[in-house]
């Protein structure tokens, strides 16, 4: 799936506007930030999109199409969303997400799935998110039986 | 059929039976016909993943081993995904290995309704259950691998004095490593990858992988092979052309490919009708302290309430489908994010009503189905329920998810609200797994499409053995039932290849 451009750049700016990035001096211990530059947000949505259903595919391209112009059909800014700061996009995003529209809402969320999936499928971010926090020591030690009587042996 | 002898084959093969599909029908085909001494053949379009190789990320997880990478959804005027295996072991290779015997009202129903008193004889059906369930390892979900996320939903249905109980699974020593989706990589869940495709191959059958089955090769009214394509299994796409020669077909290739496949071979009548469904979705609650949902089984608890007409069941998610789920943009979402260890999840399977219909579409299948206001109201009713449990469980919030209704409920008095104002249709998410009908089973041919022993009314040596038979939808999670039916008519398909053989 190859991407235009502008396409490139609205897609990394509305994924990346749902967790907007911090530099390490301004970030917050309360909130997930990640540093600039540490997901590959469009690298993720390509591959998602590698296999998707060719419906899927265009859904994707309607919501970002949609999503990276809506500063202007809401009336926010005469320009895209990747011109906006990364705290108007967040603001505009969740307004977006609450719009009376429910194609909006909809195509809003699709945006937001694919944002989290890059975002958490980033091994640092994941390790930052409590996701696997005190997992280490919970797994039990369950082994296997070998040959039991009912269990063929394959190769 | 002419133009076939001037294509080039990249691919011929023979054998008595080829098995399109390794998921829980074609897998237990191949290892009752492979044990009986048949020649075997199973195709299987995706790749063979390595359990412990396999990659832990949603997106790798869902690229490598779901059809069209989870995105494949049905049609109508709610969209819903529609997720499948494609790869060695099918579906079982992404589930959570629920065991659940076909209820006995679904087995009364298939024999008075649809004469099929042969294939769901409760004396066989029990006989093969007890086999199934010893070589597959089930067992109940022991309380040290249970987890957080369903020690919750336990601690929620017993306040409410609900029926719940620890889940049935084909996963002995379970390690709750929490990794269903993405594959065990203990291998404890006993998939059909690495159960009964392995033991089929040890006992002389064979697989060949990056297959695409597309018809059934029939000549003079009798099934004699297969034809596809050959596919890349890095790119997904087609690098030639197959065909392999066989005695028997059998078809397993899942309730939405399998009618393709049947209706592209020329076959029509009730070929991809009926098509049933258990879509269900799922509410994420925030508890104060820690649930840990990365650990435990990824489904340990469970409430059926099939007398309300849906199933609930904990489910863990990886951390990138849990953090979709979660209400805000921006700061708010940032905050919720950085703790994801304090959420639990807990879904809805909801037995619909609702019939549709399979048909190929120039960009894949097509499947038109829309759940019925009936159906509507029973997603309700499981949500609600959920809500209820969430907040007796202790939740501080919960996100209902739910288009049109509050984002966060605090506290339980406004579940009420939610309970009391009737959905509208495309308010809910939903997501459908478990899927039944397109080539029903039964004794009338002018109302099914194969009989009690899975073979095609129309075309001689053509057997379909997958959820594709399914008369009915059922109300529990359908692997064991779809198991023992194909067990079933697989037996009686080894004998008619023996005596087949002998004369």
């Amino acid at each position: 799936m190859r991407l235009s451009w502008i396409e490139r750049r609205w897609m990394h700016a509305i994924f990346e506007g749902f967790a907007p990035p911090a530099d390490e001096s301004s970030a917050d211990d309360r909130v997930l930030t990640p540093r600039p530059g540490e997901v590959d947000y469009v690298g993720g949505f390509l591959e998602a999109n590698e296999h998707a259903s060719p419906i899927a595919k265009v859904g994707m391209r309607f919501a970002c199409a949609l999503v990276g112009t809506s500063p202007i059909w809401t009336g926010k800014a005469a320009k895209g969303i990747d011109r906006l700061s990364a705290n108007e996009r967040a603001e505009l995003l969740d307004a977006l997400s609450e719009h009376r529209l429910g194609l909006v809402r909809e195509l809003t969320w699709l945006m937001k799935v694919q944002a989290s999936m890059t975002l958490f499928g980033t091994k640092s971010i994941r390790a930052r998110s409590g996701y696997d926090r005190n997992r280490e020591g919970q797994t039990p030690v369950r082994l296997r039986l070998v040959g039991s009587k009912s269990k063929k042996q394959v190769a | 059929m002419m133009f076939e002898s001037f294509r080039k084959y990249v691919y011929e093969d023979q054998a008595e039976i080829v098995i399109v599909g390794t998921g829980a029908g074609g897998a237990t085909a191949a290892r009752v016909l492979a044990a009986a001494g048949r020649d075997v053949l199973m195709l299987e379009e995706g790749p063979k993943l390595d359990n412990a190789e396999r990659r832990r990320d949603a997106i790798g997880a869902m690229s490598s081993a779901m059809r069209m990478a989870g995105s494949q959804t049905t049609t109508g005027t709610m969209p819903i995904p529609v997720l499948q295996g494609v790869c060695v072991g099918g579906s079982t290779a992404i589930n959570s290995g629920i065991i659940w015997r076909m209820p006995e009202d679904v087995r009364d129903e298939w024999m008075a309704e649809h004469g099929l008193d042969w294939l769901v004889d409760d004396a066989e059906l029990n006989r093969i259950y007890e086999v199934i369930e010893d070589e597959l390892e089930v067992e109940s979900t022991q309380d040290e691998v249970r987890g957080g996320n369903a020690l919750l939903m336990q601690k929620g249905a017993e306040a409410l004095g609900l029926p719940g109980k620890p889940m049935q699974r084909n996963a002995r020593r379970c390690q709750g490593k929490g990794e269903c989706l993405q594959g065990c990589s203990g291998e404890r869940r006993q998939s059909m990858d690495v159960s009964y495709v392995p033991r089929a191959i040890a006992d002389g059958a064979r697989l060949t992988t990056g297959c695409r089955v597309e018809k059934v090769w029939i000549e003079a009214g009798r099934a004699v092979g297969v034809m596809g394509s050959r596919i890349d299994l890095r790119t997904r796409k087609p690098v030639g052309r197959f065909r392999v020669r066989a005695e028997h077909v059998i078809v397993s290739a899942g309730v939405v490919h399998t009618p393709i496949i049947l209706r592209k071979s020329g076959l029509r009548g009730l070929v991809g009708e009926r098509f049933q469904s258990h879509p269900g979705t799922a509410i994420v609650g925030r508890f104060p302290e820690p649930v840990r949902m990365s650990f435990g089984a990824t489904q340990g608890y469970e409430v059926p309430m099939r007398d309300r007409g849906f199933k609930l069941e904990s489910l863990s998610l990886p951390p990138e489908m849990l953090g979709a789920r979660l209400p805000g943009a921006g700061r708010a979402w940032q905050e919720r994010v950085a703790n994801l260890d304090h959420f639990a999840q807990w879904c809805s399977q909801v037995r619909m009503e609702a019939k549709g219909r399979v048909r190929g579409g120039p960009f894949g299948p097509l499947i038109f189905f829309e759940p019925t206001e009936r159906d509507l109201a029973k997603v309700q009713e499981a949500l609600t329920l959920i809500c209820r449990m969430m907040f007796a469980a202790g939740a501080v919030e919960v996100y209902p998810g739910i288009d049109g209704v509050p984002e966060i409920i605090r506290d339980v008095s406004e579940v009420d609200a939610l309970e009391n104002t009737p959905w509208k249709r495309g308010q809910v998410h939903l997501v459908a797994s478990h899927l039944f009908g397109t080539a029903v089973a039964g004794s009338d041919p002018s109302r099914s499409v194969v009989d009690a022993e899975l073979q095609s009314h129309e075309v001689r040596g053509l057997y379909v053995m997958d959820a594709s038979i399914f008369p009915t939808n059922m109300g529990v999670n359908p692997q064991h039932s779809i198991m023992a039916v194909v067990y079933r008519a697989a037996e009686a398909l080894a004998a008619k290849a023996e005596a087949r053989q002998a004369a």
